[in-house]
């Protein structure tokens, strides 16, 4: 059968190696970002997939999935907000987003 | 829902032998290695008990189940993994922010087969509106006068698509290899939908099985967030 566990768990991990992919292989920190947004949501996907297979209809653990997907959501918007400041930031200051270039924290 | 009424009764190409289907309107069963025949004016419910005791007697052929959120779940599936592909893969940034929007709308599609609408709507939201718009904010904001080959790959290309390429098999194999996963997956992910209400009462009510405290807590975080990406991105 297709549509079952599997199909989705398969996905999120597909989703979760292109995004690693993205994350490792890339100069600029914006596609950095990108990558790593595209991991966080195969994450999700996971979560969702786990949380709607429960068969138990007993104290609504199906929701569990979904609302931990709420809070990766949260956590992911935080951090692209953050990121994104800091990205601004050192552009200004350096005139990169070469993430080869940033190298003020290394010694 | 007709389609995943049959599948259980249905295998669907997973024993050796197989079963032979004849072809069904509303669940579409593809026969490899039967001819499909034309269906007759029967009452829909009439023809399925018919298919099941075709598919239970006849010892030839492979059924494949094609049912309708099977093939909504391979068009999103497709979508997805091309454009993650190709956000990774594209040499201008700003291509690449536009194929994450489709990345992240079809993502929501998926949530929706999932049964979970609430994660679906809050993902074209969050996601599609408001990260996607931040991250192009960026792009405008720390733009080369050449947008051609704004989105180069460093010299890890090579070490970074192995590891990526092994993650994946190890994780596809570790799925195939888990038999408690597998037979815990051979029902179809179904459920009763609407589940809005169940997220708002496990995220507000009061009780000792909800999540109240994690939920003021991200909300902290959120404005810890907010305050720092301010401090952080001013001009001074």
């Amino acid at each position: 059968m297709l549509l079952s566990l599997n199909s989705f768990l398969i996905l999120g991990a597909v989703l979760f190696s292109i995004g690693l992919f993205g994350a490792l292989s890339k100069r600029n920190a914006v596609s950095v970002l990108m990558g790593i947004e595209i991991m966080l949501n195969a994450v999700n996907i996971t979560l969702v997939a786990f949380g709607s297979s429960v068969v138990n209809p007993q104290f609504s653990g199906r929701l569990t999935g979904q609302i931990f997907a709420v809070f990766i959501i949260t956590v992911a918007a935080a951090e692209a907000a953050v990121a994104l400041a800091m990205i601004i930031a050192i552009y200004r200051q350096r005139s990169t987003v070469d993430v080869g270039d940033i190298n003020m924290m290394k010694w | 829902m007709p389609g995943l009424c049959l599948s259980d009764t249905i295998d669907g190409g997973s024993s050796p032998h197989g079963v032979l289907c004849d072809r069904i309107p509303p669940p579409y069963i593809h026969c490899r290695r039967a001819r499909p025949r034309r269906a007759p004016d029967l009452p829909h419910l009439a023809w399925l008990q018919r298919a099941r005791g075709f598919c239970q007697d006849v010892q030839k052929g492979i059924c494949v189940m094609l049912d309708l959120p099977s093939v909504v779940f391979i068009v999103f599936a497709a979508v997805l993994v091309g454009s993650a592909l190709a956000v990774v893969t594209l040499r201008n940034i700003v291509h690449a922010a536009l194929f994450l929007v489709l990345v992240f709308g079809a993502a929501a599609g998926i949530y929706v087969l999932l049964n979970a609408e609430f994660i679906a709507i809050v993902q074209i939201l969050v996601y599609a509106g408001a990260v996607t718009i931040l991250i192009l904010f960026a792009i405008m904001l720390t733009q080369n006068p050449n947008s051609r080959g704004s989105n180069p790959s460093n010299r890890q290309t090579l070490i970074a698509a192995l590891i990526a390429v092994a993650l994946c098999a190890g994780a596809v194999f570790a799925f195939a290899q888990n038999t408690s996963i597998t037979t815990a997956s051979q029902k179809a992910i179904s459920g009763p939908p609407g589940s809005v209400v169940g997220i708002g009462q496990l995220l507000y009510s009061p009780t000792s099985y909800s999540y109240v405290l994690p939920f003021e807590i991200a909300s902290v975080v959120l404005l810890v967030a907010i305050v720092g990406a301010i401090v952080i991105g001013r001009e001074d």
